[in-house]
């Protein structure tokens, strides 16, 4: 398969809008045609090849990897629509990362601004940094948050993460900020910290997982303290792929339902 | 062929096409996971009137299990597709499901899917909730201990079924003790079953029966005590004849089985073993064709 290295030439210092990159799933990995790939950088039109410099080799991975260096948080959208292949990226970026993404992996070595994987519905993305707000929520013009597919990042979540999520898991190895989870329809969130106030508001089905964190009396009842075989084995998931223990054998969690006032049927785990 | 006195007859095994599936059991301990597993494959001889072939293929530790806790592999075998997804469906939730503290998990993929939690999940009533990780999905359902998680379909594979070999002996002791090392060995195999009683049949059938009604009756050429009313396949002195039935996923891995038995038997060099046969109905009745001496070469 091919690799592929866009490398931006100068220091990004405007706007610049990667939507189109997803094209590369699609096309000949030909430099013909990558150079020719239309951008927005500052309100304008340009082609791929003012913006990066392009270097194509021949690798021996099954799937075609694409690495961008040089990116930072002025640079939004990138792997919209994104399938099959691998996409790394070395720096921070932008806003609304992974959006709609079907398949494939993003790997970011680095933090990433508001709505990553919002509407995404199948593959992995992996953020070594911090991810800000409207994680795995629903974007502008949708009422579907994140619907399938995993996304882990290693440092610290935002505020309204996984709202109006359908399905899939978010994991999280730092602490999850306030609101999130409102209106959750399904899919899993597990928080190796704490997860912040106000956490599964309106939550009519799917389950948080965190080792700590208050949760709201009025919209929650506790159901008792379990050791289930479901924990288990998203903890031997998590094991296995991402070396994180979630919990010790036969460690209990409290587990509380809700949003009891719209009757729901979600679940907030709390490590004991 | 003569071997530590024991005489490998030229004969073979008949052996016919089945369907089977690998499915995991885990629970709290190793003591539940084998009694939901038990229960499972009880029942399970034969498909002349069970409805399919079940059996122990190994028992797995917490690393080999998809929730890390102690587990069993078993398989299960049948002649037609319908006929298996039912026997495992209805085994299922009867025998796993009511199991405390057990887990169900296909232990196989293929392209041929099988209901397990997909039919499962109803009797949650509506409080069931799917979780989808590493791709599969799976069913959580409430029970009295707390959860039953299923994954929501097994996969059917190719197999075989009918590989066998008959132990031929002086007396009960003798041919017992046999079948019994061959059976130890055996089940230390991988992707077969042994899916009689102890892994040993004593009641080898033939195919139809002078009733019209029956499908298999005696195989009276292999009774001792059919001698003098009948032309038996076995010499004067014999006294008993014990079979030992496998399963497997592949002619290799029933053509290991059958070696590991018989020459686990060989070596015993017991003087009251006469000979090693195997059942067959005259290739006629199933495509694969186990030949003794060829295993043992």
């Amino acid at each position: 398969m091919i690799k592929l290295v866009l490398k931006a030439k100068k220091k990004i210092n405007g706007i610049l809008n990667l939507r189109n990159i997803s094209m590369l799933n699609n096309i000949n990995m030909n430099k013909k045609f990558i150079k020719d790939i239309p951008l927005t950088y500052k309100n304008k039109n340009i082609g791929l090849c003012e913006v990066f410099s392009i270097n194509i080799s021949k690798s021996k991975k099954k799937i075609n990897e694409i690495s961008i260096i040089g990116c930072n948080e002025f640079c939004n959208n990138l792997g919209y629509k994104w399938k099959n292949d691998l996409l790394k990226v070395n720096s921070n970026l932008g806003s609304h990362i992974g959006n709609e993404m079907t398949s494939g992996k993003i790997m970011i070595d680095g933090s990433v601004e508001n709505y990553l994987g919002s509407g995404m519905k199948d593959g992995l993305i992996i953020v070594k940094g911090n991810a800000n707000d409207f994680a795995g929520s629903a974007s502008f013009h949708s009422r579907h948050g994140m619907s399938g597919g995993e996304i882990m990042i290693e440092g610290n979540l935002g505020n309204f993460s996984c709202n109006f999520m359908r399905k899939g898991l978010m994991i999280v190895k730092g602490n999850v900020g306030n609101y999130s989870c409102f209106n959750m329809v399904a899919g899993t969130l597990v928080v190796l910290k704490n997860i912040g106030e106000n956490t599964g508001i309106s939550m009519k089905r799917g389950t948080i997982i965190s080792k700590l964190g208050v949760v709201l009396k009025n919209n929650f009842e506790k159901s008792g303290e379990f050791d289930l075989g479901f924990i288990k084995m998203l903890n031997s998931h998590l094991k296995i792929n991402y070396s994180i223990k979630l919990a010790k054998n036969s460690e209990k969690f409290a587990r509380y339902v809700g949003d009891k006032n719209l009757n729901g049927l979600g679940e907030i785990f709390i490590k004991k | 062929m003569v071997e530590n006195n024991t005489i490998v007859i030229d004969t073979f095994a008949e052996a016919f096409p089945m369907k089977a599936s690998r499915l995991i059991i885990t629970a709290h301990n190793k003591t539940w996971a084998l009694k939901a597993a038990e229960s499972f494959t009880g029942f399970a001889t034969s498909v002349i009137a069970c409805g399919c072939e079940a059996g122990i293929e190994k028992i797995l530790n917490s690393n080999d299990t998809p929730d890390g806790r102690p587990g069993v592999s078993i398989l299960v075998f049948s002649m037609s597709s319908k006929e298996l997804a039912k026997q495992i469906l209805n085994r299922a939730g009867q025998c796993v499901m009511t199991t405390p503290t057990s887990s169900l998990f296909s232990g196989s993929t293929g392209d041929i899917k099988i209901n397990l939690g997909k039919s499962l999940r109803y009797f949650g009533d509506g409080y069931q909730i799917s979780k989808i990780i590493n791709g599969k999905r799976f069913w959580r359902i409430p029970v009295m201990d707390g959860e039953f998680v299923c994954e929501e379909y097994a996969y059917q594979q190719k197999a075989i079924g009918g590989g066998n070999f008959l132990v031929v002996g002086k007396d009960i002791d003798s041919v017992l003790k046999a079948s019994e090392v061959a059976v130890s060995k055996m089940k230390k195999l991988r992707n077969i079953i042994l899916p009689f009683p102890g892994g040993i049949v004593r009641s080898g059938s033939k195919v139809g029966s002078k009733y019209k009604k029956l499908i298999a009756s005696t195989n009276f050429e292999y009774c001792p005590t059919m001698r003098g009313l009948k032309k038996l396949k076995i010499s004067a002195n014999s006294g008993c004849v014990l079979e030992i039935v496998i399963d497997g996923l592949s002619i290799k891995d029933i053509e290991v089985a059958m070696r590991v038995g018989i020459k686990s038997i060989l070596d015993l060099k017991d003087k009251k073993i006469f000979s090693i046969s195997a059942g067959n109905y005259g290739g006629n009745l199933g495509p694969f064709l186990f030949k003794l001496k060829e295993i043992m070469r």
